[in-house]
């Protein structure tokens, strides 16, 4: 039913929009595809019977809930990529295809087609990065697509186990894989891997910083949060993807308070907030539906997120946070809506973020770990460092008044824009009004202490503005990458045996230089993340 | 017709237009033209074959006869008939590339070169008939010599040393360890003919030490299958023009050498017999060490290749390691993988190559770094290249992840887990050196540089040949269920 209905008319609409070169025809066909989204979920709403709007509470189909976050992030994501000025429409025919895919994944009931549509999705995004005009698209693109297909074939290896085992190659939608053979740890490694599991979570920064700035917003959706649901899928109730979680969490954490960039910090948020869900999914019970609330959250804020980055790009061609500091006025629309959102991040009361926040601790307490209640208590912390505190307090401008970001010639399109984001905001309070309750407003109070101050230490301890630390990881991830080349090449030449030989004294030089920018790194770098911290944990175990 | 007189006829009609390439040099419209109908009745006769061996007909015969073992020997067998098919085919496709080839690069010795291209096809299907060690044997030194002209077709001194290294490689190795080999299983067991379920399972008292020695003999003496170290050959022979690196340095030669190694694990050793040998030997299967390391280090080589048709033949040794591979697991579903990896891979390469050799003849460019913006010029070529390099990297809707697929259930059902990581290493090395290409010749602006002032031509018939294998790859995915129920029937 989705091939016809939803996946094939959009792919025709994507070429379309690929190859044609009439403007009218091109914004028509736009539409098209925002029609064709649109009847599809409708189509999916009265023969399941769910209204529309009940896909922000806890008990509900899943499949259902992804399926009406996809359609309604990618039509306001068209929305604003209409809105802009100029609309690049071979990225939009792209990002059909890509649409497309990811609903493909949702949709997918066997292991044939799951594995066809995830290498498509990954394809396509590869060739929406190929899109933007940045100098180092072919080496990230190259990277995306090699991560990618790295974890597409575990995939694949897996899925001929998991095949081979069981006689069938449909996988019913309730069926927890236990992970102790090698094909099912694969299939999970291949999950992973799409999302952004830390030595492989390059491609998710990388790409999502360096493709166009309306890209980013789509990319920022599909491809993790479909492997979300296929590992909600598969591998619900699995205790190693605790540890897992927190180690995808924290990396994202850490990493984020280095950049300076703003689409990498959002990007490395949201490899910390896809660690926080993983953790929630080894306390699932069934694969039901509570976790979605979670995605549709942070989701939705990543959208708002990434929109503004587009604007301020847009404006300023500078994705630096110090450079765009105080960029944007308080009584603006932009201003309001990025406040809400930070408060949203952190988790207050009356918010998304508070409920959705409130239900994880509430659900992972079901696990009966005692320390991990101050693990999430320390993550979400973070979430509110990177995105909350660190974000709005560089870019909004609190005191004077500053010019008014002047968003778009005609008036008809800013409207559109302002809709778009007023009403994902409208969504946020609305779904934290109608599900507040009093006793966890201790919970967010806390997260929002710990947050200020990890921020607080982390201006004390990073030197920020100079971005030196970026600079000296990137000579050392260069000197790693060298130094494996050359060992590559040695095998590659026509004679190594000589070739060694040569190499030897060349790569006794090499060594030493690359010991002293480790040593020098990592000095400074660890002192400044145990500090952090031991006193934090100091704090989460004294307020307990 | 019988099936007999059919297979005589597959067999002989090659060898009838390297008669007539040879006697009609002076006339090469009609030489063409006769070639093609030939290639195109061969095609047909290998389809007529094939249906009457489906219905039950088999045939075995032989020709001078010198004893009860030594003679020339032919016979039939589903993988020959799908092998002879599959060639018949591609011989159509890479006629007409070869005339648009050929032409638009002004190459001289036309005849010769398609009197000795026809040969080689001749003894390919000879090699894939053949019904004991001996006929292959001879067979494929022919093949050997045969190709001999067509490497060193240009005649250059860099030619020369090439031509050097291809023929000591591929004779040295035949007569130092293929020859040997079969005169001791001669000596060994009395018998060298292809028999189901093997020859060393009716022989008493043998030495597994020796059985295994033997096999090594076998796997390092086909060079032809590109196992490293005795592969330096097939990079060497990439000084030939493109429709030889195509047709027969991707498909037909190699993947001959393919086809004797797989007819010698099954129908000399047999699966059964040296799963027991290996399993008295080791634990696990180290024979699978070899094709693993070819895969490994060949894509590795790969990865620093600038020119693309070295790239393409240090792919060619790597993915001939897959077929072998599937062999050495010693399972049916390994050999099944084998065979849809010897089409798919069949397919993919010939596109390869031809997408190689127009860029070489129309945009006078052999290197990768040189191609940048080539996409958008020749739309046509670098369409197919992608969608063949996709089926390398085994991409889903192509024929290279059928075979892939196969080859991991293969490998899963004969338990050697640790060879999953070398496939998994393997796809993304291949994503590594396929890539860049793809993305230098669509995503960025052709070069133009008024001096030069190239136009680059257009060649109807090299866009049609590329146009149909590339469809076929697409095919292998779509009627790959249908494939595989008359292979594992």
């Amino acid at each position: 039913m989705v091939l016809l209905n939803l996946i094939l008319p959009l792919l025709a609409v994507s070429i379309g929009l690929f190859f044609l070169k009439n403007k009218k025809y091109l914004f028509l066909l736009t539409l098209t595809a925002v029609i064709i989204t649109i009847i599809f979920i409708a189509s999916y709403t009265i023969t399941d019977g769910y209204s529309s709007l009940v896909f922000l509470s806890e008990f509900i189909y899943p499949l259902y809930s992804m399926m009406l976050l996809f359609g309604i992030s990618f039509i306001l994501g068209v929305a604003f990529v209409l809105s802009q000025n100029r609309t690049n429409y071979r990225e939009l025919g792209i990002i059909v295809a890509y649409f497309a895919f990811s609903m493909g994944i949702l949709f997918a009931e066997d292991f044939i087609n799951l594995i066809i549509y995830w290498e498509l999705a990954s394809i396509s995004a590869t060739l929406i990065i190929l899109q933007s005009n940045s100098d180092r698209k072919k080496y990230v693109a190259i990277k995306y697509f090699a991560i990618h297909s790295l974890g597409g074939v575990m995939l694949i290896a897996g899925a001929t186990d998991f095949i081979r085992v069981l006689h069938t190659e449909v996988f019913p939608l309730d069926y927890a894989l236990n992970i102790t053979n090698l094909g099912n740890i694969l299939i999970l490694c291949g999950i992973l891997i799409n999302l952004a599991i830390p030595p492989f979570s390059s491609w998710l920064v990388d790409g999502y910083s360096e493709c166009s700035p309306n890209a980013s917003i789509f990319l920022s959706i599909f491809t993790t949060k479909a492997a979300l649901f296929v590992l909600f899928r598969l591998f619900h109730g699995a205790e190693i993807l605790i540890y897992i979680g927190i180690f995808i969490a924290a990396y994202g954490l850490i990493f984020s308070l280095f950049e300076s960039s703003l689409r990498r910090i959002l990007a490395m948020s949201i490899i910390h907030q896809l660690g926080i869900i993983i953790i929630g999914v080894s306390a699932m019970q069934a694969f039901d539906g509570f976790l979605i609330t979670y995605v549709v959250v942070s989701v939705l804020y990543k959208i708002i997120a990434f929109m503004l980055a587009a604007i301020l790009i847009k404006k300023y061609r500078t994705d630096n946070i110090y450079e765009l500091r105080n960029s944007i006025n308080l009584k603006s629309v932009l201003g309001i809506s990025l406040l809400l959102s930070s408060f949203q991040a952190v988790g207050l009361p009356l918010t998304g973020g508070f409920v959705v926040k409130t239900y994880l601790v509430d659900v992972v307490a079901l696990l009966d770990i005692s320390w991990l209640y101050y693990a999430i208590i320390i993550l979400f912390a973070g979430v509110a460092v990177n995105i909350g505190i660190k974000v709005p307090y560089y870019l909004i401008n609190f005191k004077s008044k500053a010019k008014k970001i002047v968003l778009n010639n005609s008036r008809s399109k800013n409207a559109i824009l302002i809709t778009i984001i007023v009403m994902l905001e409208a969504i946020f309070i609305l779904h934290g009004i109608q599900y507040f309750s009093l006793e966890y407003t201790l919970h967010s109070l806390e997260v929002l202490a710990f947050g200020i101050v990890m921020f607080s230490l982390s201006l004390f301890f990073i030197n920020t503005k100079e971005d030196q630390w970026r600079l000296q990881f990137d000579n050392f991830k260069a000197a790693a990458f060298r130094a494996s080349s050359n060992t590559l090449k040695l095998l590659a030449s026509e004679k190594p045996m000589k070739s060694i030989g040569n190499y030897f004294n060349f790569y006794l030089q090499k060594t030493s230089a690359l010991i002293k920018i480790t040593t020098n790194l990592s000095m400074r770098y660890t002192i400044t993340c145990i500090m952090i911290f031991t006193i934090l944990l100091y704090l989460a175990l004294r307020f307990a | 017709m019988t099936l007999k007189y059919l297979i005589l006829l597959i067999i002989f009609l090659p060898f009838l237009s390297f008669l007539n390439s040879l006697w009609l040099n002076k006339h090469p419209t009609i030489r063409e033209r006769l070639n093609a109908a030939i290639a195109v009745i061969n095609f047909i006769l290998s389809i007529v074959a094939y249906n009457k061996f489906a219905a039950g007909e088999f045939v075995n015969f032989k020709f001078i006869a010198i004893n009860s073992y030594l003679y020339l020997g032919f016979y039939t067998e589903k993988i020959t008939m799908i092998f002879a098919i599959m060639v018949n085919f591609l011989w159509i496709i890479s006629m007409i590339y070869s005339i648009g080839y050929m032409y638009s690069h002004k190459e001289k010795h036309l005849g010769r070169f398609f009197a000795f291209y026809c040969l080689s096809i001749s003894f390919t299907l000879c090699i894939a008939f053949s019904s004991n060690l001996i006929t292959t044997f001879l067979f494929y030194e022919a093949l050997t010599l045969a190709t001999f002209p067509l490497v060193a077709h240009k005649l250059t001194p860099e030619t020369k040393i090439n031509v050097k290294v291809y023929l000591s490689i591929l004779i040295g190795t035949s007569l130092l360890f293929f020859l040997p080999a079969i005169i001791t299983t001669l000596l060994y067991l009395g018998s060298i003919n292809y028999t189901l379920g093997g020859l060393f399972i009716r022989a008493e008292n043998t030495n597994i030490y020796m059985v295994f020695l033997l096999l090594l003999l076998f796997i390092f003496g086909v060079a032809k299958t590109g196992i490293m170290p005795v592969h330096k050959w097939l990079p060497a022979a990439m000084v030939a023009p493109t429709p030889v690196s195509a047709l027969l340095h991707a498909v037909a030669v190699v993947k001959s050498g393919v086809f004797v190694f797989i007819k010698i694990i099954i129908y000399i050793f047999g699966i059964d017999y040296l799963n027991v040998v290996i399993s008295k030997m080791f634990t696990i299967n180290w024979l699978l060490v070899i094709p693993c390391t070819t895969i490994i280090l060949a894509s590795i080589v790969a990865l620093y290749q600038d020119n693309l048709k070295k790239m393409l033949a240090y792919s060619t040794i790597s993915q001939l390691s897959y077929i072998v591979l599937g062999v050495l697991l010693l399972s049916n579903a390994g050999i099944i993988s084998s065979v849809v990896n010897i089409l798919a891979h069949a397919f993919a390469k010939i596109t390869l190559f031809f997408a190689a050799g127009s860029i070489y003849v129309l945009a006078h460019k052999d290197k990768i770094s040189q191609l940048k913006g080539i996409g958008r010029k020749m739309p046509i070529t670098m369409t197919a290249f992608s969608i063949a390099a996709l089926s390398m990297i085994g991409f889903p809707l192509t024929g290279g992840f059928m075979g892939k697929w196969f080859l991991l259930k293969g490998i899963w059902e004969s338990s050697q887990h640790w060879v999953i990581f070398v496939i998994i290493a393997s796809t993304v090395l291949n994503a590594l050196y396929f890539l860049p290409v793809i993305i230098n010749a669509f995503f960025y602006k052709y070069p133009e540089n008024k001096d030069e002032a190239e136009v680059i031509k257009k060649s109807p018939h090299m866009d049609a040949a590329m146009i149909i294998t590339a469809a076929c790859v697409l095919m292998l995915f779509i009627y790959s269920s249908n494939f595989i129920s008359i292979l594992t029937k």
